[in-house]
């Protein structure tokens, strides 16, 4: 399974914070073929790695490139019950006005088919959005004691919304954030199944981050990279976005900051200018919410990069995309991994002033 | 012995393709062709009248004189396109009772081949706390077909065209382990979809038309533009002249957990409502002591619908001409007007259990007094 | 298990000054254990050890209370205050605290418009209010600014209802002391850890954890119940058992783990709920992030009126959590 019919199948796997085993077990199916070795950590991360030429030949690789992504998605946990209605805790952050009117599915004994309503205007004059204590999950069960039978607090809750191919490349679903990326690194990954590449290339498909950046922080500490580039989603201009966002479909976003390693951007946009490959630039000075973040700063710090996919609608079950920004990041991604020599370890530090020595590292 | 209404086979999948069918308001040519297919063989008589409503004669057996017309509508709340921004989102407009919230994050159909199209909307990193806890506006609910330009987005949508919610009909929880093989409705389990207000009525009334001849000439009234102000109703009701109407309707169940020990309207799972006035009209008295004193003797469960909530096509049949004695029967369902109502089986099978009790003699309530 | 909890919370300790603490929860579980240190940060680790092959459970409670650090003495001898962890403000007129050296002081707030008064009046931000310590002036002051003082201790039981000021986290530590004392031949190493600093922000359990480098780890906490009149919807109830963490504001605890955990209540017969808890966090949010992570959950003793001058618990989840952990380090692997 590979394009488009991957990012339809990994945004239908179900895979909350914390709960990702389902649409772990789709990633590692579809990266078995691709990949060298792989593990999934005590988080449930998994770590994948793929030799380069040296490694190959049983040498020392020249360096490590972490390529990561996260795949879990939002979602809601039962907290409790009430008259036969499950109440409910957001994991990830919620527009609650996406979600009534929804289906969901919980994930208990079996998997049961429920739907977040509203009162309909005959009966409600209320114009406010719903507290989060007050929005309810019906299933149809008549009472506390029917639901206990079948759901459990703590049982999982995925919003259920189909796969849609909309005009002119442009795709819709839930949980492109971040799917519509580990898609893009998988992508990238069969790119490089075509190109003799020096580095060793680790793809990390980090848990919960949506909670906290979790996966990632363990993640990284254990593959400890040399380089490490963060991909994850950004706002793509829609109606009510027009000023802080770029626009969907003109290829991926670089982030340039003081968080965004100096040299590390300046060769991926070297790549982009020698392959003639389009993006944007976008400044991030604080907190980029993103798996870039706990990069930065593990161990003794590792040169981190962030690439942005433009979606609309983030958090929601109609997040969208134009599927031609998933490919030209898959394709930046190979042409950079390709690109590290035996000397890119060293040209891309920060280097002291000319003519004065570097002491021993500890 | 005739097979019992509620046992009539394939009720439950013909349940799922009216309630999955797109039919907005002033857009009901797929619903209504469908139910045409499925009746027109049980019909001595049907035609489309100028509005669009489905009129289909099933005549009696002789025995009564009466005219009974039976009327369910066939149109659900949507969309329509009013326009489209220099980027290709579609604007719209609603066709009906929709609250903005509802709108949010949904998947929808647009146009007559059901083109699919997004309801997006700001996402939540950039709405301030204050424009977290605000309501959607109509004004800020646009369809992303993937246009890239205004002039594609209204080639592919023209103004006009309707545009329905994507949904399709569900078990709550999980399938009822018991399922008729010959597609019969199963007798439990609660159902989610997007249109039971009012295909269920239209279920109900093809389920007539199918089964035994009634002592009168029964109209079968299929409506259109319901849901915009009881637009098909009177027209349909002054050229069939009818003694008496019964309406067949999905109303609101609001028997939601609440801190408040306010009026639930109607309950899930404790028969058909039946109405003794609400915002629009008052039923007629004989008819629903009629009905009431039916669903006594056949002890089947039929409740009240608590007075002075919505309005059906009943207000306009009634005032048709010299006026029409009208009673209102329907399903409870939570959640109408979105895409996620729910219904519970129970009452569908209760309605039609009631229908075939009680409708034979229904004429004869006019001999009562008021 | 009575007798211990009401030594630990007469023992002086806020966020910061556990040391008290830790001298008495080393003497009580000395002889349960094979082995004490203490850390760089004052986290006491002991050390009980398994069979060989067994695993590397670590335990953590955390020593420290919610207390105030003076932070300047006004000329006429009256304290202002900062909350040391997050202080409830509504119950504080007229509170008691004590300071290391023994010093009481009692709560007062600036009050020009009687706002205290009214009943619906608003609570004064924390620069309104002050501590008095009893002085004239600020010469006769018997601390100094940079002093830490805890709410003043007592310990109560009334029925299987016990009452306390700092049942957070004290009730758990506690608990391990009983799991220690409970502990035969378990099939794992042990590492019973009590932390400090956790209520400015789970810091001594970033330490320790990487210290122990353990293969899985358990936090004891207390949490909110929801059995109060008109409380915020959850579903933990005081007295009804040992409650297994799902999530929390800030980790959702590892499934395996939380699993386990069920199944050996189940199989064992003993008291549990599940718990969601909407915002708040414990030691196991640090536990699971050390190093390439270890999977990491909780199990919390439901709570009444936390972070206030007097916190309730209920004697049978304290039971329930011991047994439970006794029980899950005897047998898991």
């Amino acid at each position: 399974m590979q394009g488009k019919a991957l990012l339809r199948e990994l945004s239908q796997s179900f895979g909350i914070s914390g709960r990702e085993r389902p649409v772990r077990e789709k990633i590692i199916t579809a990266i078995e073929p691709l990949v060298d070795e792989i593990s999934v950590d005590a988080m449930g991360n998994i770590i994948a790695l793929k030799h380069g030429e040296a490694s190959r030949r049983g040498e020392e690789p020249p360096g490590t490139l972490l390529l990561t992504a996260h795949m879990d998605e939002i979602g809601l946990i039962v907290s409790g019950f009430r008259q036969g209605f499950l109440r409910i805790r957001n994991v990830g952050g919620f527009d609650r006005k996406t979600l009534l009117g929804q289906e969901v599915i919980i994930h208990g004994q079996r998997p049961l088919h429920g739907v977040i309503g509203l009162r309909p205007p005959h009966v409600s004059k209320d114009d406010r959005v719903p507290e989060m204590k007050d929005i309810l999950v019906d299933v149809g069960f008549s009472s506390d004691e029917e639901a206990r039978t079948l759901v459990h607090i703590g049982d999982p809750i995925t919003l259920n919304a189909s796969f849609l191919e909309l005009l002119n490349d442009k795709v819709a679903g839930k949980a492109f954030d971040d799917r519509a990326c580990v898609t893009a690194i998988i992508e990238a990954l069969r790119l490089l199944q075509g190109y003799k590449h020096q580095w060793d290339v680790v793809f990390l498909a980090a848990v919960q981050e949506e909670v906290g950046l979790k996966g990632s922080t363990t993640g990284g500490y254990t593959v400890n990279p040399d380089l490490g580039i963060a991909l994850d989603v950004g706002f793509a201009q829609q109606p009510g976005v027009e000023k802080q966002a770029l626009p969907a479909g003109e290829g991926p976003v670089l982030a340039i900051g003081p968080q965004f390693h100096t040299p590390l951007t300046d060769a991926l946009q070297e790549v982009a200018r020698q392959w003639g490959l389009s993006y944007h630039k976008e400044v991030i000075t604080g907190r980029s919410g993103t798996d870039a973040w706990a990069l930065q700063i593990i161990r003794s710090g590792i040169p981190t990069a962030l690439v942005a996919l433009s979606l609309l609608n983030m958090h929601s079950v109609v997040e969208a995309i134009q599927w031609q920004d998933v490919e030209a990041t898959a394709r930046w991604m190979a042409l950079f991994a390709a690109s590290l020599t035996a000397e890119s370890k060293e040209a891309l530090s920060i280097a002291l002033p000319a003519g004065i020595e570097e002491g021993n590292r500890p | 012995m005739n097979n019992p209404l509620n046992r009539q086979i394939a009720l439950y999948p013909l349940l799922k393709t009216l309630s999955d069918l797109p039919g907005v308001s002033g857009a009901e040519g797929p619903v209504r062709d469908l139910i045409a297919q499925e009746v027109h063989r049980y019909a001595d008589k049907m035609w489309v009248d100028a509005l669009g409503n489905l009129i289909v004669l099933k005549k009696g057996d002789s025995s009564s004189t009466k005219r009974v017309a039976v009327m369910a509508h066939m149109d659900e709340v949507g969309l329509v396109v009013s326009g489209a921004d220099d980027k290709g989102f579609l604007k719209i407009k609603s066709a009906g009772g929709i609250i903005p919230n509802i709108l949010v994050a949904q998947r929808m159909k647009v146009g007559p081949d059901g083109i699919p199209g997004i309801i997006g909307y700001k996402p939540v990193h950039l709405q301030s706390q204050e424009e977290r806890n605000k309501s959607a506006k109509m004004d800020e609910i646009f369809v992303d077909i993937g246009a890239k330009t205004e002039e594609e987005a209204l080639n592919k949508a023209p103004l006009g065209t309707a545009v329905s919610f994507d949904r399709e009909m569900k078990f709550a929880g999980e399938p009822p382990a018991v399922v008729p093989e010959d597609g019969g409705l199963p007798e439990t389990g609660r159902l989610t979809g997007k249109a039971f207000d009012d295909r269920v009525g239209c279920l109900a009334i093809i389920a007539l038309l199918r089964g035994e001849r009634l002592p009168y000439d029964l109209y079968a009234v299929f409506t259109v533009q319901e849901e915009v102000g009881l637009r098909g109703a009177p027209t349909a009701a002054w050229a069939i002249q009818p003694d008496m109407a019964l309406i067949l309707e999905s109303t609101v169940a609001d028997d939601l957990p609440r801190e408040e020990d306010l009026s639930p309207t109607t309950r899930l799972g404790e028969g058909p409502a039946i109405t003794v006035s609400d915002r629009a009209s008052i039923a007629d008295p004989r008819l629903l002591r009629y009905f009431l004193a039916k669903a006594e003797e056949t002890q089947i469960p039929l409740q009240i619908k608590q007075p002075g909530v919505g309005g059906t096509d009943g207000r306009a049949v009634q005032l048709t001409r010299a006026g029409v004695p009208v009673a209102i029967l329907a399903v409870p369902s939570r959640y109408i007007h979105s895409p996620v109502s729910l219904i519970d089986l129970r009452d569908v099978h209760n309605l039609l259990r009631l229908l075939e009790a009680a409708l034979p003699d229904m004429p004869a309530a006019l001999q009562m007094k008021r | 298990m009575i007798e211990q909890l009401e030594k630990l919370v007469h023992t002086f300790g806020p966020t910061g000054q556990e040391q008290a603490v830790a001298e008495l929860i080393r003497t009580e579980i000395a002889p349960f254990v094979d082995e004490i240190r203490q850390d760089p940060l004052g986290n006491l680790i002991a050390v009980k050890k398994g069979k060989p092959g067994g695993k590397k459970i670590m335990l953590a409670a955390h020593m420290d209370e919610i207390g105030l650090v003076v932070s300047h003495i006004d000329e006429n001898g009256f304290c202002r205050v900062r909350p040391v962890g997050y202080v409830l403000t509504a119950t504080l007129v007229g509170s008691r605290v004590r300071f290391a050296n023994g010093t009481i002081g009692v709560f007062g707030a600036e009050d020009e418009d009687k706002a205290l008064w009214k009943p619906t009046g608003k609570l004064p931000a924390w620069d309104k209010w002050y501590l008095d310590v009893g002085a004239e002036n600020k010469a006769a002051a018997p601390v100094q600014v940079g002093d830490m003082a805890a709410f003043y201790p007592f310990f109560h039981q009334q029925g299987n209802r016990l009452i306390a000021q700092s049942m957070d986290d004290r009730s758990g530590c506690a608990v391990l002391l009983a799991v220690a004392k409970q502990l035969s031949a378990p099939a794992n190493d042990v590492y019973f850890v009590f932390t400090v600093q956790e209520e400015i922000g789970t810091k001594g359990a970033v330490a320790a954890t990487y210290d122990v480098h353990p293969d899985m780890g358990i936090a004891v906490d207390v949490t909110f119940s929801a059995d109060t009149p008109k409380a915020a919807p959850m579903a933990v109830v005081l007295g009804q058992g040992a409650a297994i963490k799902v999530m929390d504001g800030g980790m959702i605890a590892h499934y395996g783990l939380r699993q386990a955990l069920v199944e050996t209540a189940e199989a064992a017969g003993i008291p549990y709920q599940m718990e969601v808890l909407p915002g708040g966090t414990t030691d196991a949010r640090s536990i699971q992030l050390s190093r390439e992570g270890v999977p990491a959950g909780a199990i919390s003793i439901p709570s009444r009126y936390m972070h206030s001058k007097a916190e309730m618990v209920d004697l049978r989840d304290m039971i329930a959590c011991a047994n439970l952990l006794t029980r899950f380090v005897t047998e898991s692997a």
